[in-house]
């Protein structure tokens, strides 16, 4: 028995794009891609901890300094690989931004921030993926990390980014059904409560500092009775649905939330 | 230490060598390949069905895993108490239960008889949670955590037609999931429900030929053109492969969720 077990989660020589944005979202998902055999690229602005985070993983990663939010930075990111690879078999998107605030105080400048890393770049990076998979010829699997927060309000202040959120859902439910014909599968993650995986604003950084809590329906007696989340679960979620294990699944999401959405 | 450093293959993250798992409705289709799956990955098995599952069996043993079957109706209290029973004696513990088995039957909605509506909603609901039952009770006792999964359908977002008293059926499961979810988790049990959409067995050939018929479609059934935008049906290993995601420690943080495998079929 277990002959066929190993290579459900297989996917050596895949070429796999992890782009985030100055997070940590890569930090557990790059290491377990790499060990189920893929070759990594990790795109983020952050050259310094991307690169550390490359050296960890060793030979099958490499880092490129990418801006996600910029169309030229992220042009040539995809150039780079159509010239070293000539083709993407993944793309997994690591990158969120948070600025927590009460919708009074939110400002157009913070909104402005959380849609472009939030929406806006995760589409270029879905665009681009999908014309260097549609080259290739070979199909692919993108898989976005969002947050239940999509679909039920986690905490309080989060009109905004709860919405750049949501926003994926309706872009990952279009790329599935438009490009199921060229092999593409396109799903979700969404986590709960797991700490430090969403970069948080400046601003919230520092209403933080001040002394300001985090409120909200998460932090009800009761809520998480699995505790809270790691970015190993979610790493964990990322392979499944990258691998072959998941071949039948598109246009889906997978919660993560250790019973939150139904206590 | 981080998933990372503990893979050594990617089998060791979906093993269940040393768990037991019990599986309802199969002898065939979709319950056979999601016992082939759990059996592959290490786990013994406990198979029912209310006919022999001597095959079922013979295919999990002749490569080599463990595996058992009995004659059980899943509608009755006294069969899911016994096979747990039974699990326990066996292997010596329950860790995970698939309720899979499940009825169902044409008919216009206005058509629809007592007799009908009651065979399905035993078969699919009440068995659900009776099997459930008996088997988180095993789970509570012995204080080690579990895995139940239960088989939804798509049917539970929307109607293939025909099919209304399974409709409320699957819908229920889901409820009832979200439900178990909801009391388990103090004691590290984790309910989850897989949705499938149209999956090639020989129960879904002859009621994709009725569904037509009733439809007034022609009878291509599951030889026409799918509608899940993967260009084909699913396959009991496809439901199979993703119960092993749910079982094993991949999933150890998930619970109370709908995961729907159906190749697209809810896009279009």
């Amino acid at each position: 028995m277990g002959a066929g077990l190993d290579s459900l989660l297989r996917i050596d020589g895949k070429i796999a794009l992890i782009a985030d944005s100055g997070g940590c979202g890569s930090i557990d998902v790059a290491p377990l891609l790499a060990q189920a055999g893929a070759q990594i690229i990790l795109a983020d602005k952050d050259a310094e901890k991307t690169q550390a985070l490359a050296v960890k993983i060793g030979g099958a990663a490499r880092a490129v300094p990418t801006d996600i939010e910029s169309e030229m930075s992220v042009l040539a990111l995809f150039e780079m690989i159509r010239t070293r690879f000539g083709r993407l078999d993944i793309l997994v998107n690591c990158a969120g931004l948070t600025a927590n605030a009460p919708l009074p105080e939110t400002s157009m400048a913070q909104y402005d921030e959380m849609q472009s890393v939030n929406l806006r770049a995760t589409f270029m990076l879905m665009r681009e993926s999908v014309k260097l998979m549609q080259e290739g010829g070979q199909g692919g699997r993108i898989v976005s990390i969002t947050t239940i927060g999509a679909l039920h309000p986690v905490l309080h202040g989060n009109v905004a980014y709860g919405a750049t959120r949501a926003g994926v859902t309706a872009m990952t439910k279009s790329i599935a059904l438009d490009h199921a014909a060229d092999g593409i599968r396109a799903n979700l993650v969404m986590p709960g409560a797991v700490y430090g995986k969403t970069r948080f604003h400046a601003d919230s950084q520092a209403r933080l500092a001040a002394g300001e809590r985090l409120t909200g329906p998460i932090q009800q007696a009761g809520r998480l009775p699995f505790g809270m989340g790691n970015g190993q679960d979610i790493a964990a979620a990322v392979l499944y649905l990258v691998g072959p294990a998941s071949a039948y699944i598109t246009g889906q999401s997978i919660v993560l939330d250790g019973g939150f959405l139904v206590t | 230490m981080s998933i990372a450093q503990q893979f050594t293959s990617s089998a060791d993250l979906l093993s269940l060598k040393g768990k037991t798992a019990i599986v309802t409705g199969a002898a065939q289709g979709m319950g056979r390949g999601i016992a082939l799956r759990l059996a592959d990955a290490g786990a013994a098995l406990v198979v029912t069905d209310i006919r022999e599952c001597a095959e079922t069996v013979e295919l999990i043993t002749k490569a080599g895993g463990q595996a058992t079957s009995f004659i059980a109706d899943a509608s009755s209290l006294n069969d899911a108490e016994r096979v747990t029973a039974e699990a326990v004696r066996l292997y010596g513990g329950l860790d995970i239960i698939v309720n899979n088995a499940a009825a169902y039957q044409a008919a216009e909605f206005a058509e629809v008889t007592e007799a009908q509506f009651d065979q399905i909603v035993n078969t699919g609901l009440k068995g659900v949670f009776f099997n459930a039952q008996a088997a988180a009770r095993q789970m509570i006792a012995a204080g080690k955590g579990g895995r139940i999964i239960n088989i939804g359908s798509t049917d539970a977002f929307l109607p293939v037609g025909a099919m209304a008293h399974y409709d409320a059926v699957k819908g229920g499961v889901l409820a009832t999931t979200r439900g178990m979810a909801k009391e388990l988790g103090r004691f590290g049990i984790t309910v989850n429900a897989i949705c499938p959409g149209g999956t090639d067995t020989p129960n879904a050939r002859i009621a994709a030929e009725a569904i037509m018929k009733y439809l007034g479609l022609s009878n291509e059934g599951l030889d026409s053109k799918p509608r899940a935008v993967l260009g084909r049906p699913g396959t009991p290993d496809d439901i199979g492969r993703g119960v092993l995601f749910l079982a094993s420690d991949l999933a150890a943080y998930v619970t109370g969720v709908a995961l729907v495998i159906d190749g697209g079929y809810l896009l279009v």
